[in-house]
């Protein structure tokens, strides 16, 4: 079962027209999957086929081989590694093949293991249609319609990175890093947290269905890298074997992922006083590593760090008026911050912003785990870096029980022991 | 048309009274100019036609609205007819509507049928075109003010369309926009543009509404025929002097309101915003202001509106079933009082909007005082148009239908008031499906119907057709039993718990179960063969309009001024003021020979008869 | 003619008819608990729903008059001709009756009060705030788009200190027990219903709003945003657990406790991986 290669199609699970009797071909053309950027378009430093009819027929026609060639018709590629080899996704499955294809229910496994003919599967598919499409879009590129509305941006999964995540820093996300951002949401952020709206098997197969969509997102990006290497009509760019290795190369990225979660081998330091101060010393860089945890975050860790555009600046671009027309808001920005702006961007290109430790949000969670691994694993694609190599486990902790304290007492960074800070914070104060 | 010159042997004119003889005032003639004439006309009966047309046509687009709102409600998600294939076939969109678009689809229904359709019609069509010509008057008091509010609102109507397309779309933060959804452009991707068009659109809308409200006051006041007096005026004026009152005094509310909140959302005033407020992430406001403020100005004009939206019905249907039911109007003086006690009461309920808003609760608890004592009035109404037909001879013409159907479904919407009023069982069923059942058995089943019987009533005397009386009923017929089926379940969800602008009932398990979906998908059909029904209207109104059958002076035998008058009236209205003898209503008078005895032909054996009691 | 009178019956008939069907129905009938169709599980929802069947009753009864009137009269006194085309009847020649106003102006008026007077004790004990039960409060609920966070006070009792159980759309509570939580909004305006309970109040940014109820049956129900909020505002369910006694609930806080100050990842757990 787990290494047999099926095709299944698919229909609203959960959604059974009673009356209308329609089904959704009736009022909707076929799905299809949004290309990646590079596939047709010229981008300027990036690897792309602009122009290459044919070598774009090729990534198309060897995405469509290994993922099938419309959201209705998923194929699971061999060796995804998703579980029950990506049984999860769908509602229906394919059996046989060309005329002789007939789509049988799934149904969710009893106890025993048996399907239960009282539960039809929804679908990792029809779950995230209804749930998620409207901001994560079709092919989960973030681009839904309500995307655009919202800051921070929905998660483009295609280049199979997600930000809050206990593995090393540029790793794919371990399971259940998914599962907890779909269970609790990402607070301070538009992602909803899922577990009041779906049951737990409910949240396995839509996060089956995301890593799918971030399996094929990535595989085309690697395709395309690969084709943009080859020649225009090189009958031989992206031959089959060529694909399945580029293919098991992003799935083996996940596979590895799973071993690599960053387990800290000491537990917490009690939170004490003296913890708390060290890791304020470590938060203003007066300790020996010399962090620069306030050139972003702020010397009041309010996010307003000078190494990021000015909060005015952020706040006129990003919602200082229509959301199309950023770039042209962004244009007349003097050459300086315009400069620092595309520095300070994250790796999908979006606008960032150091959090506010003051308000005691903590969008990756807010156990004391979660923020060792952002302290210590830095966010993947974003500023914040590792910093697992710049001070020890013991340091980690201290920097951990100092954030958890400081929505409590602000004063630790106002307070008298801060003296040397004081002007500073006056210059900060006045220039705002 | 008559020839203004021809004063001889026009049919119309009345006998002179005995004590005056004004009939020679001086008669302006028709504008011959095209645009003055039809256009930027000043004649209350071009004006009122203005309104009737584009009333009805938003009630179309309004219509469409709902049904596109009831179908996400009956299957959550699937694909729309037309709507999919339209909007969001973009390969990323994937055919499938997002949550804010039914969040725009009620805002904008519920924008459109009350401000563009139900006021404008009833006000705006009716009262323009029914009020001088029901006191005997040539046209209203400042005919160009009149004009000028009609043109008031083409602005409004450009505005509400034009925010569907602007970045974000329309408003979605609901008709009643509260603050801070409404005000904070990042909350909802209709806060971006959509609403400040909105808001600028209700300004448009609402100042329309004020200078017509100024006119029929004036024109009620100063240009009633001799022998007009306040208690000879058809239930019509009254209702339609006692509505611009309520208008006049209450818009002006509104209107502050919406300029506040039009100012926090583009001048940085923070009317409604707490302290330091931030949503989705976007800069804090300095704050300062509150946001249940809003909600009190707001509702101080919006509950006085649904009287706006009501009143005038009542007054129609009063007409109406006295009519067709030849008999007097049972209880004219109490009608009357009944009137002007919801006015009154009218203006010291609206806190019942917001039992659970955070208010005090104690001026909750006041607030249903008052609001159970609107009831009252409501009741007696109902009471003297039962008595009415009560006892006559009911003739079931399509107008009749819908005035008894009027009067059936408004006892509904009447009864399922006093559940929201009672504050602890306003808990429960606030902002539910109960209210959105009430509120339809007020608007459509009360003032939609009233509008229905209505336009059938006055349609020959409008365009000086006849309409289809077998159209009629068939339209009737339908509309009733499938505005039940789409309105009345809406009760039972309510009751249900299952509450109201939410875009998919079935995430909540206790709304999952098959009767509740079962409901939905029942009202859906039913919403959707409504809207289908309308179509046999839209038909019986156009075909009509063009090769109905000449319409006599008066085809009711109706005793009120504008059926002494020929059919359509001439521009001037009357040939000569006519002379009022008496009440408005003596129909089946014994010693007459026929049933009607209209107000400017006298008593026989002249006495001059009034209602029978005070 | 006289056939239109069957119209107007029928709608009154089917109108009666849905309410008498309705009790019958798990779904039809106000939300109670899926196994106990007529329980009500608070104090409150039981004055709540007696309140709302005074009212059914009052208003069911003028509904059936008033609709027996109409549908008789329009059956009885319609207009009907006799072979010359002349009506075999003429209409009362009637302007009304002072005596009948008066009567049906006082007695729904008296109706009326009394149902106002009636409601105002139970109002007053759910809302005023001086009825608000002298406990500490269970949980600071606030509402934001579009997700409700609940923070109950960690081991020292107090609500806002570092050791606060945070946890989203999730709230637990104990059975017969009176609950107080405070509510507030941190953006826009929200309204915490929880239908099982009868109780709805909205959640208004800048205001500290109490709201305190209590349960005679454990379970799980649910919290529904019944205030538009913004594009997700259908998504805005919280998840309600009554636990049967206090230990129940005391064990959970530390189960969940226990996961917020999670510092490593043991074997179990972090299969897990809550």
């Amino acid at each position: 079962m787990t290494r047999s290669r099926f095709v299944a199609g698919l229909i609203l699970g959960g959604l059974v027209l009673t009356s209308s009797g329609c089904s959704d071909t009736f009022n909707a053309g076929p799905l299809e999957y949004v290309s990646a950027v590079t596939l047709t378009q010229d981008v300027p430093g990036k690897t792309n086929l602009a122009g290459k009819q044919p070598l774009q027929d090729k990534v198309r026609a060897a995405l469509a081989g290994l993922f099938g060639d419309s959201p209705q018709r998923i194929r699971v590629p061999e060796g995804s590694g998703l579980p029950g080899g990506g049984i999860y996704l769908a509602s229906y499955k394919l059996e046989g093949d060309g005329a002789n294809a007939r789509r049988k229910r799934i149904y969710r496994p009893r106890a025993d293991g048996t399907p239960d003919p009282s539960r039809p599967q929804a679908g990792g598919y029809a779950i995230y249609r209804r749930n998620c499409l409207h901001c994560h879009g079709v092919s989960g590129a973030g681009d839904g319609p309500t995307a655009p509305y919202l800051f921070p941006i929905p998660r483009d999964f295609r280049q199979g990175l997600f930000k809050f995540t206990s593995t090393p820093n540029g790793a794919r996300p371990h399971r259940d890093d998914l599962r907890r951002t779909i269970k609790n949401g990402l607070h301070g952020t538009s992602m909803p947290a899922f577990h009041a709206l779906l049951s737990a098997d409910e949240i396995e197969q839509v996060i089956d269905y995301v890593i799918f969509l971030s399996m094929r997102g990535e595989t085309e990006l690697m395709l395309i890298e690969e084709a943009g290497t080859a020649d225009e009509n090189d009958p031989d760019a992206l031959e089959e074997e060529v694909v399945k290795e580029l293919a098991d190369g992003v799935f083996n990225k996940w596979k590895t992922a799973q071993e690599q979660v960053m387990n800290p081998s000491i537990a917490r330091t009690p939170a004490t006083r003296e913890s708390i101060l060290r890791g304020r010393d470590l938060f203003l860089g007066r300790t020996k590593e010399k962090l620069e945890c306030a050139g972003c975050h702020g010397m009041l860790a309010q996010g307003d760090g000078a190494s990021f555009v000015s909060k005015e600046v952020f706040d006129s671009i990003v919602f200082g008026g229509n959301p199309s027309e950023r770039a042209a808001r962004l244009s007349a920005l003097d050459e300086k911050t315009r400069t620092l702006w595309t520095q300070k961007l994250d790796v999908w290109g979006n606008p960032l912003r150091p959090a506010n430790l003051n308000r005691g949000d903590y969008k990756g969670g807010r156990r004391p785990i979660d923020i060792y691994w952002r302290i210590a694993k830095g966010i993947n694609g974003a500023q914040m870096p590792a910093h697992d190599s710049t001070i020890n486990e013991r340091q980690i902790w201290d920097l951990v029980n100092f954030v958890l304290a400081l929505p409590y007492e602000p004063e630790l960074l106002t307070e008298a022991g801060n003296e040397p800070q004081r002007a500073k914070l006056a210059d900060t104060a006045t220039a705002r | 048309m008559h020839e203004p010159e021809s004063h001889e042997g026009a049919p119309g004119v009345t006998a002179p009274g005995p004590e005056s003889d004004p009939g020679h005032d001086h008669i302006h003639p028709a504008p011959g100019w095209f645009l003055t004439r039809y256009i930027f006309a000043s004649d209350h009966k071009v004006i009122g036609i203005q309104f009737l047309f584009s009333g009805l046509i938003f009630f179309l687009v309004g219509g469409m609205l709902a049904m596109a709102l009831r179908w996400q409600l009956a299957w959550p998600w699937k694909p729309m007819p037309i709507l999919s294939r339209l909007l969001w076939a973009e390969p990323s969109l994937g055919y499938q509507m997002p949550p804010e678009f039914y969040n725009k689809l009620f805002t904008m229904h519920a924008t459109i049928m009350i401000f563009f359709v139900i006021i404008p019609l009833l006000t705006g069509g009716f009262g323009n075109f029914l009020i001088p010509l029901m006191i005997g008057a040539r046209d209203m008091a400042f005919p160009k003010l009149n004009m000028l509010s009609y043109w008031f609102m083409p602005p409004a109507m450009v505005l509400i369309t034009y925010s569907f397309f602007v970045e974000g779309g329309s408003a979605e933060a609901g008709w009643t926009s509260y603050p801070p959804l409404a005000f904070a452009r990042w909350a909802t991707p209709g806060s971006l543009n959509g609403q400040t068009l909105w808001l600028l659109s209700l300004l448009f809308a609402g100042i329309s509404s004020i200078l017509g409200s100024i006119n029929y006051i004036t024109t009620i006041v100063m240009l009633r025929a001799p022998g007009m007096k306040l208690f000879r005026m058809p239930m019509t004026v009254w209702a339609m002097f006692i509505t611009a009152i309520l208008q006049a005094f209450a818009l002006p509310v509104l209107t502050s309101a919406l300029i506040m909140q039009t100012l926090d959302r583009v001048a940085g005033t923070n009317f409604f915003s707490p302290v330091g407020l931030t949503v989705a992430n976007a800069p804090p406001v300095v704050g300062g202001g509150g946001p249940i403020l809003y909600q009190h100005l707001f509702w101080f004009y919006s509950h006085p509106a649904v009287y706006v939206m009501i009143l005038p019905a009542m007054g129609m249907v009063s007409d109406i079933i006295a009519t067709f039911s030849r008999k007097p109007l049972f209880g004219y003086k109490p009608m009357v009082c009944a009137i002007a006690g919801i006015a009154g009461l009218g203006f010291i309920v609206w806190g019942h909007h917001m039992f659970q808003s955070g208010m005090n609760p104690a001026l909750g608890a006041t607030f249903m005082m008052s609001t159970m004592l609107i009831a009252l009035p409501s009741a007696i109404k109902v009471f003297n148009w039962l008595g009415t037909m009560w006892g006559g001879r009911i003739q079931f013409t399509a107008a009749m239908l819908n005035a008894v159907g009027f009067v059936s479904m408004f006892i509904i919407g009447g009864l399922s008031g006093i559940f929201m009023a009672a504050s602890p069982v306003d808990i429960h069923i606030h902002d539910t499906y109960f209210i959105v059942g009430h509120i339809h058995y007020v608007l459509f089943g009360g003032s939609t119907f009233a509008i229905f019987a209505a336009i059938h009533y006055w349609f020959p005397k409008i365009f000086g057709r006849m309409m289809n009386e077998r159209l009629g009923m068939i339209h009737f017929f339908l509309t009733f039993i499938f505005f039940n089926g789409t309105f009345y379940l809406m009760h039972i969800v309510g009751m249900h718990g299952h509450p109201r602008r939410i875009a998919d009932p079935t995430v909540y398990s206790y709304l999952q179960g098959a009767g509740v979906i079962g409901m939905n998908q029942f009202m859906t059909v039913n919403a959707f063969l409504l809207g289908f029904t309308q179509l046999i209207f839209v038909f019986n109104f156009l075909y009509s309009l063009a090769a109905g059958p000449k319409a006599s002076e008066n085809p009711w035998h109706a005793n009120t001024l504008e059926w002494t008058t020929s059919s359509p009236p001439a521009h001037y209205n009357f040939e000569r003021i006519p002379v009022v003898l008496h009440a408005p209503y003596e129909y089946s008078v014994p010693g007459v020979d026929e049933d009607f005895l209209p107000q400017t032909k006298p008593f026989p054996g002249g006495q001059r008869l009034e209602p029978a009691h005070s | 003619m006289r056939n239109w009178s069957i119209l107007f019956a029928l709608a009154a008939i089917a109108s009666v008819a849905a309410f008498l069907y309705a009790p019958f129905s798990a779904d039809w009938w106000l939300p109670n608990p899926p196994d106990q169709t007529h329980h009500v599980i608070s104090a409150f929802g039981r004055e709540i729903d007696n309140l709302f069947l005074i009212i059914l009753f009052i208003t069911g009864a003028v509904f059936i008059g008033t609709q027996v009137v109409l549908v008789y009269s329009s059956y009885k006194f319609v207009d009907e001709m006799d072979e010359h085309g002349k009506p075999k009847r003429a209409a009362t020649y009637s302007h009304g009756n002072n005596r009948l106003e008066v009567i049906w102006t006082i007695i729904p008026g008296a109706i009326l009060v009394f149902l106002a007077v009636y409601q105002v004790g139970t109002w007053a004990s759910i809302k005023f705030r001086s009825a608000a039960p002298r406990v500490a409060p269970l949980a600071e609920i606030t509402a934001r788009q579009f997700q409700w966070v609940i923070r109950y006070p960690g081991p020292d009792g107090r609500l806002n200190s570092p050791d606060d159980l945070v946890v989203v759309n999730d709230f637990h509570f104990v059975k017969n027990k009176q609950t107080l939580i405070y509510l507030k909004s941190s953006d826009v305006l929200h309204s915490f219903y929880l239908p099982h309970l009868r109780i709805k109040q909205d959640a208004v940014p800048g205001l500290t709003i109490p709201v305190w109820f209590d349960s005679d049956t454990a379970g799980s129900f649910e919290i529904a945003c019944a205030e538009l909020c913004g594009w997700g505002h259908y998504k805005m369910r919280g998840k309600v657990t009554i636990h049967e006694t206090e230990t129940d609930f005391q064990r959970w806080v530390s189960d969940q406790l226990t996961e917020q100050n999670k510092s490593q990842l043991t074997m179990t757990a972090g299969a897990e991986g809550r």
